[in-house]
């Protein structure tokens, strides 16, 4: 509170603003129609909220843009983007991640993209998108032997380190694609979301590769899920309190690293957490009339405090 | 002060700027959504009721995808309305069908008597079916919709008992960067999705379209810069290039 009182002592008399209030206004409607936010709201990741733009995008300095073009350069050949004819950097703000990434936007001979490359602040590849679905797609051969091999090949050309374990492929988009999984593990435990994943069509023509590793927050103790339990009962009456709760059946916990989130919180943030939690995610599962308005939901119990830090419906 | 006119001058008054500002003021409006004001509707539901009251959870996603889709839908230029606790009908949705260039639901979703549909909201714990067979009689498949979007789970699937594009008057086929079916787009998931892999691949999308990428680059970033669980499964119909914008049929791939 003082600083807040120490900071609108020093806002000007509107007699002494640089610009008359005549002008506030329009400027103000200006910036709100086309997307401009003050720098400082612009760097503040954490206050996005539904309905406003998730990323802001800005032109990359010279000497950033020729770092980055030159990061890329290495992972062009293996991504099919050698020949592209034109490379745009620029500075991403992504709001809803709350994290900035460096993305090269890649465009053909008649201008159009046709592929989008980003790279986190070290260099690392983050994700890379090839722009264009062509009908000849979906109708190519490839099956989930060859699409197995076709994405550790491709991870190795892109000097992608994997995470330990096998990958999963499974057929998505009715069967269009195939999604090559390397699922991320920390301390022996599965993270949510996180891991590598190269999308490959049909043809075999790639559609995207996906790096991700978010930061984790180790709990300093857990607490077994006995106790994860008994907390989840106490909250219950409180949570789920409607007539048709004993519809609802809880299973076993997993434990799982996940991105808290402020489901149960109307008044809270809008996006997930970028710092990951060690959470036991509970699975409430619905029968009766229930089961016709909801599958089910997870109430994720943080295993070092006991809160409760997010969830998830199955609608 | 005495009244007369405003004799304007470029001296150190609050006033000498408001020319200038006028100008500022006239740019905007000349710049607005102007397809909004010719009145392309899109509607907005989602579900509420079902998941707060009656289950006696406070989920605060049914608003906060609500409150996204409208601003994407409004941002595209679609006159744009939203409905949901007991504003969102049967009655209602129905009666709003017959006008709509773009679709937004957020519910349960699931065949219903083999046939596609989405429970309404109204307020109350046992919500009515809206299935396609319902939409049907109240446009025919020839006529045509902007933008589609069942983010409920099943509705994206391709098979031959999903007919909820084609009461649309969208086909299930996709045309690609060389290709043009017009200006129109249907989204929708496969299988069962979690509610957060929902709303976070729709942030994504909005995002993007409303930053100028056409709705296939949209769908295709945000398929890949995501963290999703791995059963998450999504698809689309129609055309790769529209931009999402409220229009008619045109031939031109790159004026909606």
């Amino acid at each position: 509170m003082p600083f807040i009182i120490r900071s609108l002592r020093r806002i000007p008399s509107p007699r002494r603003l640089p610009f008359p209030p005549a002008l506030a206004l329009p400027l103000a409607m200006l910036a709100m129609a086309i997307g401009l936010r003050s720098a400082s709201e612009a760097s503040d990741l954490r206050l996005w909220t539904a309905g406003e733009r998730a990323t802001v995008n800005s032109p990359a300095s010279g000497d950033l843009a020729a770092a980055v073009r030159t990061r890329a350069a290495g992972l062009e050949e293996a991504l099919g983007l050698a020949t592209a004819s034109e490379r745009q950097v620029a500075v991403l703000d992504d709001r809803f991640h709350q994290r900035q990434l460096h993305e090269v936007t890649y465009r053909d001979s008649r201008g159009r993209p046709i592929a989008l490359l980003r790279l986190d602040p070290a260099g690392s590849l983050a994700s890379a998108v090839r722009l264009g679905y062509r009908e000849s797609f979906a109708r190519g051969s490839l099956d989930r032997t060859e699409a197995l091999a076709r994405a550790a090949a491709l991870a190795g050309a892109l000097g992608i380190d994997l995470p330990s374990g096998p990958a999963s492929a499974r057929p998505m988009m009715n069967g269009a694609l195939w999604a090559v999984t390397w699922g991320r593990v920390a301390d022996g435990i599965p993270v949510v979301g996180d891991g590598v994943s190269v999308r490959l069509w049909r043809s075999g023509d790639l559609h995207s590769v996906t790096v991700s590793q978010r930061p984790v927050a180790r709990p300093r103790v857990t607490i077994p899920p006995a106790r994860a339990r008994e907390l989840l009962d106490g909250l219950l009456p409180d949570v789920v309190t409607g007539e048709r709760r004993s519809d609802g059946t809880v299973a076993a916990p997993t434990l799982l690293w996940v991105a808290a989130n402020d489901r149960f919180r109307p008044a809270g943030a809008d996006a997930p957490d970028a710092v990951l939690r060690l959470a036991y995610v509970f699975e409430m599962r619905f029968a009766g009339e229930s089961a016709a308005l909801v599958r089910s939901v997870t109430f994720w119990i943080d295993a070092e405090t006991g809160e409760l830090i997010g969830g998830d419906v199955l609608r | 002060m005495a009244w007369g006119p405003i004799r304007w001058r470029w001296g150190p008054t609050r006033w000498r700027y408001l020319p200038t500002a006028l100008a500022i003021l006239a740019m905007y409006c000349a710049a607005g959504p102007s397809s909004a004001l010719a009145g392309y509707q899109g509607s907005v539901y989602s579900n509420w009721t079902a998941f707060n009251p009656c289950l006696g959870i406070v989920d605060s996603y049914p608003e906060k995808m609500r409150k996204q889709a409208l601003a994407a839908f409004a941002g595209l230029g679609f006159a744009s309305a939203s409905f949901t606790k007991d504003t969102f009908t049967k009655a209602k949705f129905l009666s709003r069908t017959p006008a709509d260039w773009a679709v937004y639901v957020h519910s349960h979703g699931d065949f219903y008597n083999n046939r596609p549909g989405f429970r309404a909201d109204g307020g109350a714990c046992s919500g009515s079916v809206v299935s396609s067979v319902d939409i049907a009689t109240k446009r025919p498949s020839t006529q045509q919709t902007n933008l589609v979007v069942m983010s409920t789970c099943h509705l994206g699937e391709n098979v031959a008992r999903n007919d909820m594009p084609l009461v649309y008057g969208i086909e299930k086929l996709k045309a690609g960067i060389n290709g043009w079916r017009g200006p129109e787009f249907y989204l929708g998931y496969v299988g069962t999705v979690w509610d957060s892999d929902q709303w976070e691949f729709e942030a994504i999308l909005w995002d993007r379209l409303l930053g100028g990428s056409n709705v296939g680059n949209a769908f295709d970033v945000a398929l890949a810069t995501g963290n999703y669980a791995a059963s998450f499964d999504t698809d689309w119909w129609g055309s790769y290039t529209y931009l999402g914008r409220p229009g008619p049929y045109s031939s031109c791939s790159k004026c909606l």
